[in-house]
């Protein structure tokens, strides 16, 4: 047992807060949030070059071959920065690719994903459906060789830049995974105002006209995959969830010990020290179980019950330290100009993200077999 | 990183595990529950006993004075696995009184007590708080003065639980007048047996019996002051931090979450399974969640004491997590179980009537071992930096 990132891992960690530190300035997010992207190129092409976008892909197609536990500091510090969204996003679709795609879509994407020049964007979630294959209204059919995709699928991150969509549609009695490119005709994307603004897509599918090389590994039988794949990106939200609780936790203990009203720091009052020290009870739970969850992911060992568990509380736990926050910040973090709004929403819209807590304490539920099936 | 316990961790948990499942027996269980705070009961004792034997009693003392020599992490695992068998809880003695001589007591006194102590012939009840002072401890009155080479005590201790069982008191007490309030109180050793000691029963909504003790002019040697005069504040709160491996564990609700996952699901209300209910599995997951994230932090407060950290912080987060989700897993237990989770103590109670018995001394382990707020307060300016004025 080691509670605790080794020397190298936090080697990681301390990079990427340096990193982070010196390029997220508050000028600069106020240029990307009116940007199309979120982000600027030269920031992008300084994120690819550290090689976080391919950190958790194999080196055989351009990756460095870290494990998730390592994946997962490095995203506790970009959710500790709220970093742009795009990084998770672009890591997400190399990982759902690695895991989905057969060998040639790997080789044709994947190096292009790890030097950012493009970003393969998950798309699964629909309006009326989630997290149960057989109501996706995104349809495959066929006619001989030809495929054919219709349907649209929402929320999905970084959609405006993405070079490629994974798709899930149903086919026939199963769920099948396409590989499709942006610029397929027939694709559309469309830009989708949400709390955080980050950059989801709406991206409809119009008689889109694929090869059967699209497909990505046996037809019908993707639906087991896909759902590993969610769970492996609920973990690893998890992280950013809690770097992002922390540095919360970092800025009212030092905005507090500013401020002053009726002659004293605000941190010298009883209340506020009571306030501010549950912040840290819930945090420091919440480091644990999301670290204790995406380990055991890398390792292999069984998980979907500490998942869960994860993501319910550290979603649970980020969205109330952030409202308690702005309770002692009062006007000073209410303003654009303060960067607590930027983690309050991206908690909230976070929590929802692959499975809320509500969702995931059902599928805990589930997995307690409280009752004859 | 690494959230597995390693080869020789588990080879002592299942150690421990399987000790218990051979000696915790449900005639054990229900002795203990009979008794209360009555003091240990046959079978109580005849436990107490085996772990002598095997030398578990001091699974934490050093190995020459007969203890294991196990580190936190390990202390942790065992009193865990004791919790989740149910087994008799580890006494104040043990750990409490016993660390803090082996600390600070000398090479006399240690040789004195420490056997005594690991066999069962000395038992500590504890005595710090008095009627105006309680959180703030340092405002104790109670004092003793030097007469020869005689200790004088006189004065009144309250919640001095275990008094009217115990062989021994472990009472603070001024001896140093005219010092600052907090560098002015001793530790000193009462056997309960000397001449000028009262103890008068006071009883408190669990069934516990704590007491009121009255001294007057009590006796005892000089050398039962223990480690140095004036230094007893001090002592009483490492004592505090020693004692948090076991209040931050969550191993009694671990024992309780996987006996209200057997009633509901054998347990049918008009026609349906609990277990089926919306609310009770929405409920039962909640504190799923809620006992593993005890877990992490009952771990990491031991972890780190074997990394060689003070973990104020961390202690006083393991404290304050767990028993604010006892008083939780109580209500929320109480709900799922309805009207029959107010049922008394009785073999026909399911889950023998632990919930409500848990409901109530969760209040008790809130403010009791230095109040929530206090730990807020431990949290805030020395975890997290934040200004004393």
């Amino acid at each position: 047992m080691h509670l605790a990132p080794t020397d190298e891992q936090q080697a990681i960690a301390q990079e990427a807060r340096r990193f982070l530190t010196a390029q997220c300035t508050r000028e600069r997010r106020l240029l990307w949030d009116a940007s199309p992207s979120g982000h600027d190129d030269a920031f992008w092409r300084d994120v690819a070059a550290l090689g976080w976008l391919g950190f958790g892909l194999p080196e055989n197609v351009g990756g460095q071959g870290a494990s998730l536990a390592d994946l997962g500091l490095l995203i506790e510090e970009c959710g500790r920065a709220v970093a742009p969204f795009g990084i998770f996003a672009a890591i997400a679709g190399g990982l759902a690719l690695q895991a989905l795609g057969t060998p040639a879509q790997r080789r044709g994407w994947l190096p292009r994903v790890a030097r950012g020049e493009t970003l393969v964007a998950l798309a699964t979630d629909e309006l009326g459906a989630v997290a149960d294959p057989a109501c996706f209204r995104t349809v495959l059919s066929r006619r001989g060789k030809q495929l054919r995709l219709d349907g649209e699928k929402r929320f999905v991150l970084q959609g405006v830049t993405a070079g490629a969509f994974l798709v899930a549609a149903r086919d026939g009695r199963g769920t099948t995974v396409v590989l499709v490119p942006a610029e397929t005709p027939g694709v559309s994307v469309m830009p989708s105002s949400t709390l955080a603004k980050d950059r989801q897509s709406t991206v409809r599918f119009r008689s889109v006209a694929l090869p059967v090389t699209a497909v990505c590994g046996a037809p019908r039988t993707a639906w087991p995959r896909l759902g590993r794949v969610r769970r492996t990106l609920a973990a690893l939200v998890c992280a950013d969830l809690a770097g992002g609780a922390d540095a919360v936790l970092e800025m009212t203990v030092r905005y507090t010990g500013e401020r002053e009203q009726f002659g004293s720091k605000l941190a010298t009052f009883p209340a506020v020290q009571q306030m501010v020290a549950s912040m840290a009870v819930d945090l420091e739970g919440a480091r644990h179980v999301a670290r204790q969850a995406i380990w055991r992911l890398a390792e292999g060992r069984p998980a979907a019950r500490e998942v869960a568990i994860a993501k319910a509380w550290t979603g649970r736990v980020y969205r109330d330290i952030t409202l308690m926050a702005h309770q002692l910040h009062g006007g000073a973090g209410y303003v654009v100009e303060h960067e607590l709004h930027r983690h309050s929403l991206r908690a909230k819209q976070a929590e929802l993200l692959f499975g809320g807590t509500e969702e995931w304490l059902d599928d805990l539920a589930d997995q307690l077999k409280l009752a004859p099936a | 990183m690494r959230y597995e316990y390693t080869p020789e961790q588990v080879a002592w948990r299942d150690e421990v595990r399987a000790f218990c499942a051979r000696h915790v027996s449900d005639a054990l269980r229900a002795e203990m529950r009979q008794a209360g705070n009555e003091g240990d009961g046959p079978l109580a004792k005849a436990f107490h006993r085996q772990l002598f034997d095997k030398g578990w009693w001091g699974v934490g003392w050093p190995r020459d004075f007969g203890g294991m020599g196990k580190n936190a992490v390990e202390q942790y695992i065992f009193i865990e696995e004791m919790q989740a068998a149910g087994a008799p809880a580890m006494n104040l003695s043990i750990t409490s009184v016993a660390p803090t001589i082996l600390r600070e007591g000398t090479e006399e006194q240690k040789a004195r007590w420490l056997q005594p102590i690991l066999h069962g012939e000395v038992d500590f009840a504890v005595a710090y708080s008095e009627s105006a002072a309680g959180t703030d401890l340092a405002a104790l009155t109670t004092k003793a003065e030097l007469d020869g080479d005689e200790w004088v005590i006189n004065g009144q201790k309250m919640w001095n639980t275990g008094a009217h069982t115990a062989t021994h008191n472990w009472v603070a007490v001024r001896t140093e007048p005219d010092a600052r309030k907090h560098q002015g109180i001793s530790m000193i050793i009462i056997p309960m047996n000397t001449p000028g000691i009262e103890v008068q029963g006071i009883w408190t909504m669990s069934n516990i019996r704590t007491n009121a003790v009255f001294f007057d002019n009590v006796r005892v040697p000089r050398d039962h002051l223990i480690g140095a005069r004036g230094m007893g504040f001090y002592y009483a709160m490492m004592a505090l931090d020693f004692e948090r491996i076991q209040l931050g564990c969550a191993g009694m609700l671990q024992r309780l979450l996987a006996e209200l996952k057997t009633f509901v699901r054998r347990t049918k209300r008009d026609g349906r399974v609990l277990g089926s209910i919306p609310w009770v599995r929405r409920a039962m997951a909640d504190l799923e969640m809620r006992v593993e994230v005890g877990r992490q932090v009952g771990l990491l407060n031991a972890w780190l004491i074997d990394q060689g950290v003070v973990p104020t912080k961390e202690g006083s987060i393991a404290k304050i997590y767990v028993s604010e989700l006892n008083a939780h897993f109580a209500s929320t237990g109480m709900d799922i179980l309805g009207l029959a989770g107010q049922m008394g103590a009785d073999e026909s109670a399911p889950l023998y009537g632990r919930l409500q018995w848990l409901y109530t001394i969760a209040p008790l382990q809130r403010f009791g071992g230095g109040t929530n707020e206090i730990q807020r307060i431990i949290i805030a300016q020395r975890g997290l930096g934040m200004p004393r004025k």
